[in-house]
C-alpha cells in the first residue's frame, strides 16, 4: 500500500518546513537583543555579564544601601565616604573630608568637579535635597532600618554640608556608607521618575532596565574617578555592565559554567565545590556580615529560661556547618562577627549537647512547661542558596529532643508580617520559632541591638531592664568605652538565651577565570574594582 | 539583605493606603469599579502602573508559546496522522509511547535535565535569558512536548474514526490518490476535534509557562505572575490574571470561528 | 439521532455492563503494555498504602554525615538495609521517600480527583438534565473558569488560603471540575430524551431518582476514564505547585518537592531529582495507559478490535 510513501514523503518536507519556520521565527524578531547577554562578547566590547538572585522592585537611591535590594546600583550612585575593609576605616569619596560639629551633627567638606549624569553640579545644595528627599518623600525603604532614625542635612556653603541625626549618634559616620546621593535637578525637575531612573556621579550610568530580565549599565565617560583611580577606588575596565535576574539557583550556576555570564552571585557550596576546577571557573566564598539565628517566638513555651537554652544545645552547629554548609560557615554564640564593634571573645558558640537539651526540657516539663506542644519552624523563602535543608536538618534536631517542630518555608511577603513583631505583640500569635538571617553592615553592635535586644525594639523578643539600661549608656559612647560597654550587654544577652544562635555564613560566587575580583565583607559589585586578566 | 526590620507600623501604614484593611466586600466593589476601567492600580512591588508593566511582557510569553506551539501542532498532527494509517503497528506504538509521555512528563523536571545536557554540556543552546534562538530552543522544546503529545493522541483517534467512514471507501473506490484521501477528505474532516484540542493545548501552555519560564528566567507573563505572587502584590496579580484569561477567551474565539470554515453544516446555519 | 440509534446505544450500554464483568480483566491481561501499566499502578498504589511496612527507613530519618550518597550505598547503622536509591541532602533514604511520597502523591490524586469528579459530574448531569437556566449558568460558570489556566487559579486560591497539604486538595479539586462538567452534560443530552427515561418519567419517577437509577449508570464509563486521566494530571500539577513553593511543605515528602529541592544537586548527585521525577513520570503514564486500554474496552467497536487483533477494520 502506497501509504507509508504517503506519509513519508509528506512528512519530510514538512518537518523541514517546520524547523525553517521555528528558526526563522526565532532568529527574525530577536535580532536586536541577542546580542546583549552573551558572556562570549566580552573580548570585544569588554562587557561584564552578572547573574544574580533577585531582582530589585525600584531605582529609588535608598535601595542602593543594600546589594540585593538594588543590583549594581552603586556603580551609578556614590556615597558621601566609603569603607576601607582591610583596615575598616572610614574613606573619603565623594566627601574629602569631615568634621563633628556636635553629638548628632557632621559637616562634610564635598569634593569639587563632580558632575551628575544629567550634567548637574554636586554641591552642597544638591547633596542636602538628595538626602532630605529620601526622608522627606516618605520611601518605603529598608534604608530607614539600617540607619535607624532620620537624617537631614543643610548646605552650608557651595561645598560644605552638614548632616543631622534625629538623636545624639556617635555612629553617623559609619551610616554615611548607606546614603547614596543622587542628582537634585532630576528631585526639583523630574520627581516622577525618581523610582525609575538612577541618576547619580558614579562610573557607569544606567542604560536600560529590562525589567524580569536585566538591567544594562554604561560607561560614565565622565567620572571624576578616570583621573584619580586612588581615590575613587578603582578604574573603569568594561564599557557595559549587564545583571541579568536568574532567580533559579540551579541556572545560574548553570550560565556560570556554559560561560554565559562572569559571574553567578550566591550559588551552593556544592555548586562551588562542583564547579572550581573545569570549566575555566573559580569559587570565592567569603564572609559577610549575616548571621542565622533563630527568634523564638512563643511566650507560652521559650519565657522558660531552661526552654531556650534546650533549643541551643539541640542544634548541631558545627554538623550543619560543616555537611550543609560546606564548611563556609562560622559557627556562634553572637549576632555579631568579629569585624564589629562590640563583638565580645570571650561567647563561645553554645555546645552542643541533646542530652543535657533532653534533660532541660524534662525539667521543665516536671514544672509544667508544655514543651510538646507544636509550634512552626519557619524561614523565608530564598534566604540564601540552600537554606531549605538548614531548617530542615535544625527541625529534625530539635524534634530530636522533644521538641515539636514543623518545619515551613514561606514566600518573603507572607513570612514578613507574620513573624515580624515585638514581644509585646505575642499575644494571641501563633506558636513559632523563625530563623532569620541578620546582616550588620554598619559592623556595630548598636545597630543589631535596637531591633532585636531592647523592649521596644522593632522584632525585638528579649526585654531585660538591666540590658537596656546598659545600651543606653553605651549609646552615646564612642571608641574603646562603647565597644567595652557594649560587649558587657551582650554577655547578659548570652547568658540569659535570648536567641538561637547559629552561624556567620559566607556567601559565594562562581567567578570567571578571566576577571579579577576580590569580594569583600559587603559583598557589593562594584565593576570598579573588578577587571579583566 | 532584606531584614525583617520592616516594622510592623510600617506594614500597617502602607496596608491602609492601600486599603487593605477595608472589609472585603468594599474591597471588591472598588475592585470592579476599577477593573472596568482596565485599571487595576499601581503595583505594590514596582509601584508604576500594573497593566503597562504586564502589557510589556506580552510579546515574551507571545514569542514562547507561538514557537512552541508551531512545533507542537504541526508535528502532533502529522505524528497522529502517522499512527492512525498504520494502527497497532511498530510505528503506531512508538509513536503512542511517545505521545503518553510528552503527557505523563513533568515539565520543570524536563527543563533542568535539558540545560544540563544541551546547555552545559554540550553548550549548543544557552541555559537561560532572553533572545533569539539560542535562547529560546530549550524552554520551548520543554513547553510543546506536553501538547505535542496530547495533539497527536486526538489526531489519532479522530483520524481512525474518519478512516472508517463510508466516504473514505467511496473516494477510494474513485480511484482517488491515497495522498489525496488522507489529507483532504480525512484529516478536513477530523480536523474538529484536532483544532478543538490544539485551542485547548494553547490555552494550557499558559499554565506550562509558569513553570517553564521561571525555570529558564524568560521573561515573559508567567515569571511576572509568580513573582507577583510570591511578593503578594495583588494589584498586579489582578493584572496578571485579567491578561491572561483574555488571551485564553481570543484562543477560544479563534476556535470557534475556525469550526465555521472547517463544518458546512455550521456556516449554512 | 433518531429514537433507534438511542435504543441500541441503551442495548449496548447494558451489554456492556454485563459483559464487562469478565472482559475487563481478560482484555486488560492480554494486552501486554496494559498488563505492565496495571502492575506498575498496583505496586505504586500498594507502597502507598503499605509505606510503614516496606519502607526500608523512616523517611524522615536525617543523617547529614550520610548526605548525598549515591545508590546501593550501605547504610550508617550495622544491620541497616542498603540505601538502594541512594540519600538525599540531609540523608534520608531516597526509596523510603519515594514510597511515602507516593502516599502524599496518590492521596493528593485521588482524593482531589474523586472530590472534583462528584462536583463536576453532578454539575454536569444537573445542566444537561434540566438544560434551561440551570444548563445555561452552569455552562458559563465553566466557561469563565476554563479562561484561567489552571496553575494560575491553584496559585491564586493557595495565594489566599496558604500552602498546605489539605489546601491543595481543596484547590486542585475546584480547579479541575469543569472537565467533568462538560463531559457528563454531554453524555446526559444524548440519554435525556431516549424513550427509556420517558419511560421513567411515565411511571412517575422523580428527577432525583432518574438521576441516580438511570443517568449515572449510564454517563459513568466515559467519566470513569476521565478520572483516570485527572489523577495523572493532578499528580503533575501537585508537583508543578510544590515545585513552585506553593503545594506541599517540606519535610513532607512529595515528589514534586524532591525534584524542587533536589534541583541544585542535579549535576553532582543526579540520583536525588532523576529517581523522584521518574516515580512522577511513571506513575501518570501507566494512568495515561490504562486510560487508554479502558477506553478501549467500552467501546464496542474498539473492543472487538482489541479481543481480536490483526483483523482491526482500520488495517483493510
Amino acid at each position: 500500500m502506497a501509504l507509508r510513501k504517503v506519509v513519508f514523503r509528506t512528512a519530510v518536507p514538512l518537518a523541514a518546513l517546520l524547523l525553517l519556520l521555528l528558526a526563522a521565527g526565532c532568529v527574525a524578531p530577536a535580532a536586536a537583543p541577542a546580542d546583549t547577554g552573551d558572556g562570549d562578547m566580552m573580548e570585544t566590547t569588554s562587557e561584564l555579564v552578572v547573574a544574580v538572585a533577585q531582582e530589585m522592585t525600584s531605582l529609588e537611591a535608598p535601595l542602593a544601601a543594600a546589594e540585593t535590594n538594588c543590583n549594581g546600583c552603586l556603580n551609578v550612585v556614590e556615597t558621601l565616604v566609603t569603607r576601607n575593609f582591610s583596615t575598616g576605616e572610614i574613606i573619603p569619596l565623594l566627601a574629602t573630608e569631615w568634621e563633628r560639629i556636635d553629638d548628632s551633627t557632621i559637616q562634610f567638606q564635598l569634593r569639587q568637579g563632580v558632575t551628575f549624569h544629567d550634567g548637574s553640579p554636586l554641591n552642597a545644595e544638591a547633596v542636602a535635597t538628595s538626602i532630605n528627599y529620601m526622608f522627606e518623600a516618605e520611601l518605603v525603604s529598608d534604608l530607614r532600618g539600617f540607619i535607624g532614625g532620620e537624617l537631614s542635612a543643610e548646605a552650608v556653603d557651595e561645598y560644605s554640608v552638614n548632616v543631622t541625626a534625629e538623636n545624639p549618634d556617635p555612629i553617623l559616620l559609619e551610616k554615611m556608607y548607606f546614603v547614596a546621593i543622587t542628582s537634585a535637578q532630576q528631585i526639583n525637575e523630574e520627581p516622577d521618575t525618581y523610582a525609575n531612573k538612577l541618576v547619580g556621579t558614579g562610573p557607569y550610568m544606567l542604560d536600560e532596565w529590562n525589567r524580569g530580565e536585566s538591567i544594562i549599565y554604561v560607561v560614565n565617560p565622565d567620572w571624576w574617578g578616570h583621573d584619580n583611580p586612588d581615590e575613587a577606588g578603582g578604574r573603569v575596565s568594561f564599557d557595559r555592565l549587564v545583571w541579568r535576574f536568574l532567580p533559579e539557583d540551579t541556572v545560574r550556576a548553570a550560565a556560570a559554567q556554559a560561560g554565559e555570564v562572569d559571574i553567578a552571585q550566591f550559588v551552593t557550596p556544592d555548586q562551588c565545590n562542583a564547579a572550581t576546577g573545569d570549566d575555566g571557573l573559580r569559587c570565592a566564598s567569603v564572609a559577610s556580615v549575616e548571621t542565622m539565628f533563630a527568634r523564638m517566638g512563643n511566650q507560652k513555651l521559650f519565657e522558660d529560661l531552661r526552654v531556650r537554652k534546650a533549643l541551643n544545645l539541640a542544634i548541631d552547629k558545627e554538623l550543619i556547618v560543616e555537611t550543609l554548609l560546606g564548611g563556609a560557615a562560622t559557627i556562634t554564640g553572637q549576632i555579631v562577627n568579629a569585624t564589629a564593634t562590640g563583638h565580645n571573645a570571650d561567647l563561645a558558640p553554645y555546645p552542643y549537647d541533646p542530652d543535657m537539651a533532653r534533660a532541660l526540657l524534662e525539667e521543665a516539663a516536671a514544672d509544667g512547661v508544655d514543651v510538646g506542644q507544636e509550634f512552626t519552624l519557619a524561614s523565608r523563602q530564598g534566604l540564601h542558596a540552600g537554606h531549605v535543608e538548614v531548617i530542615e536538618a535544625i527541625g529534625g534536631m530539635l524534634n530530636e529532643v522533644g521538641f515539636n517542630a514543623q518545619v515551613s518555608v514561606m514566600p518573603p511577603d507572607t513570612f514578613n508580617p507574620q513573624f515580624s513583631h515585638n514581644w509585646a505583640d505575642l499575644e494571641g500569635q501563633p506558636n513559632w520559632v523563625a530563623v532569620h538571617l541578620h546582616g550588620n553592615e554598619i559592623l556595630d553592635l548598636w545597630f543589631s541591638y535596637v531591633n532585636y535586644f531592647t523592649c521596644g525594639g522593632v522584632v525585638s523578643l528579649y526585654c531585660n531592664a538591666e540590658v537596656d539600661a546598659l545600651w543606653e549608656e553605651a549609646r552615646n559612647m564612642s571608641g574603646e568605652a562603647r565597644d567595652m560597654k557594649l560587649q558587657e550587654a551582650a554577655q547578659v544577652a548570652y547568658d540569659d538565651y535570648a536567641y538561637g544562635l547559629i552561624a556567620h555564613l559566607d556567601l559565594a560566587y562562581l567567578i570567571s577565570e578571566d576577571l579579577n575580583w576580590n569580594v569583600k565583607l559587603d559583598h557589593r559589585l562594584q565593576a570598579k574594582e573588578m577587571s579583566p586578566k | 539583605m532584606v531584614g525583617v526590620e520592616a516594622s510592623e507600623e510600617r506594614v500597617q501604614q502602607v496596608r491602609d493606603q492601600l486599603g487593605l484593611n477595608d472589609p472585603l466586600p468594599v474591597q471588591y466593589a472598588r475592585f470592579a469599579v476599577r477593573a472596568v476601567r482596565l485599571d487595576f492600580g499601581d503595583s505594590f512591588w514596582q509601584k508604576t502602573p500594573t497593566l503597562p508593566l504586564v502589557l510589556d511582557r506580552l510579546p515574551a510569553t507571545f514569542r514562547l508559546t507561538a514557537a512552541a506551539f508551531l512545533l507542537a501542532a504541526p508535528l502532533g498532527i502529522l505524528l497522529g496522522a502517522a499512527a492512525a494509517l498504520r494502527p497497532h503497528t511498530f510505528l503506531d506504538r512508538i509513536i503512542n509511547i511517545l505521545s503518553l509521555g510528552g503527557v505523563s512528563m513533568v515539565d520543570f523536571w524536563m527543563a533542568l535535565m535539558l540545560i544540563l545536557v544541551f546547555a552545559v554540556q554540550f553548550g549548543w543552546f544557552k541555559t537561560s535569558g532572553y533572545g533569539g534562538f539560542a535562547y529560546m530552543a530549550l524552554p520551548a522544546l520543554t513547553l510543546c512536548y506536553s501538547p505535542l503529545g496530547r495533539i497527536s493522541q486526538i489526531t489519532r483517534s479522530a483520524m481512525l474514526d474518519e478512516m472508517n467512514q463510508p466516504h473514505i471507501t467511496v473516494a477510494r473506490a474513485k480511484g482517488l490518490a491515497e495522498r489525496r484521501i488522507v489529507f483532504v477528505h480525512a484529516l478536513k474532516n477530523a480536523a474538529i476535534p484536532v483544532v478543538t484540542i490544539s485551542g485547548d493545548m494553547l490555552s494550557s501552555m499558559l499554565n506550562g509557562a509558569i513553570l517553564v519560564e521561571t525555570v529558564f528566567a524568560w521573561p515573559g507573563i508567567g515569571l511576572l505572575t509568580l513573582q507577583a505572587l510570591q511578593r503578594r502584590d495583588l494589584p498586579l496579580v489582578e493584572a496578571t490574571v485579567f491578561v491572561v484569561a483574555c488571551m485564553v477567551i481570543i484562543v477560544n474565539l479563534l476556535v470557534d470561528l475556525s469550526y465555521v470554515y472547517l463544518n458546512p453544516r455550521i456556516r449554512f446555519q | 439521532m433518531t429514537a433507534q440509534t438511542k435504543l441500541t446505544l441503551q442495548d449496548e450500554a447494558e451489554r456492556t455492563r454485563h459483559a464487562s464483568r469478565w472482559l475487563i480483566p481478560r482484555a486488560l491481561l492480554r494486552d501486554p503494555v496494559t498488563f505492565i501499566a496495571l502492575a506498575i499502578f498496583t505496586l505504586i498504589l500498594f507502597a502507598a498504602v503499605a509505606a510503614e511496612l516496606i519502607a526500608p527507613h523512616d523517611p524522615l530519618d536525617q543523617n547529614l554525615r550520610m548526605r548525598n550518597m549515591p545508590p546501593f550505598s550501605p547504610a550508617a547503622e550495622e544491620n541497616a538495609p542498603r540505601h538502594l536509591l541512594g540519600t538525599d541532602p540531609l540523608g534520608r533514604d531516597m526509596l523510603s521517600r519515594i514510597i511515602f511520597g507516593a502516599r502524599v502523591s496518590l492521596t493528593v490524586g485521588l482524593s482531589s480527583a474523586l472530590v472534583s469528579g462528584i462536583i463536576g459530574s453532578l454539575l454536569g448531569m444537573i445542566a444537561g438534565y434540566y438544560r434551561g437556566p440551570v444548563d445555561d449558568i452552569i455552562m458559563r460558570l465553566v466557561d469563565i473558569q476554563m479562561s484561567i489556566p489552571v496553575i494560575l487559579l491553584a496559585l491564586l486560591v493557595l495565594f489566599s488560603l496558604g500552602p498546605g497539604f489539605w489546601n491543595l486538595v481543596v484547590v486542585l479539586a475546584i480547579v479541575r471540575w469543569m472537565a467533568y462538567a462538560r463531559l457528563a452534560r454531554g453524555q446526559t443530552l444524548a440519554y435525556r430524551n431516549s424513550p427509556f427515561i420517558d419511560a421513567a418519567i411515565a411511571i412517575g419517577s422523580t428527577n432525583t431518582r432518574i438521576i441516580f437509577r438511570h443517568i449515572i449508570p449510564n454517563v459513568s464509563s466515559p467519566l470513569v476514564i476521565l478520572g483516570t486521566l485527572e489523577v495523572a494530571t493532578l499528580i503533575l500539577s501537585e508537583a508543578g505547585l510544590s515545585f513552585l513553593g506553593f503545594g506541599i511543605q517540606p519535610p513532607e515528602p512529595s515528589w514534586g518537592l524532591m525534584i524542587a529541592g533536589g534541583r541544585q544537586y542535579i549535576a553532582t548527585a543526579w540520583w536525588i531529582v532523576a529517581f523522584p521525577g521518574l516515580a512522577i513520570f511513571l506513575t501518570t503514564l501507566s494512568l495515561n495507559l490504562l486510560a487508554a486500554s479502558l477506553r478501549a474496552i467500552s467501546d464496542p467497536v474498539q473492543r472487538e478490535r482489541w479481543l481480536n487483533k490483526g483483523s482491526s477494520p482500520a488495517d483493510n
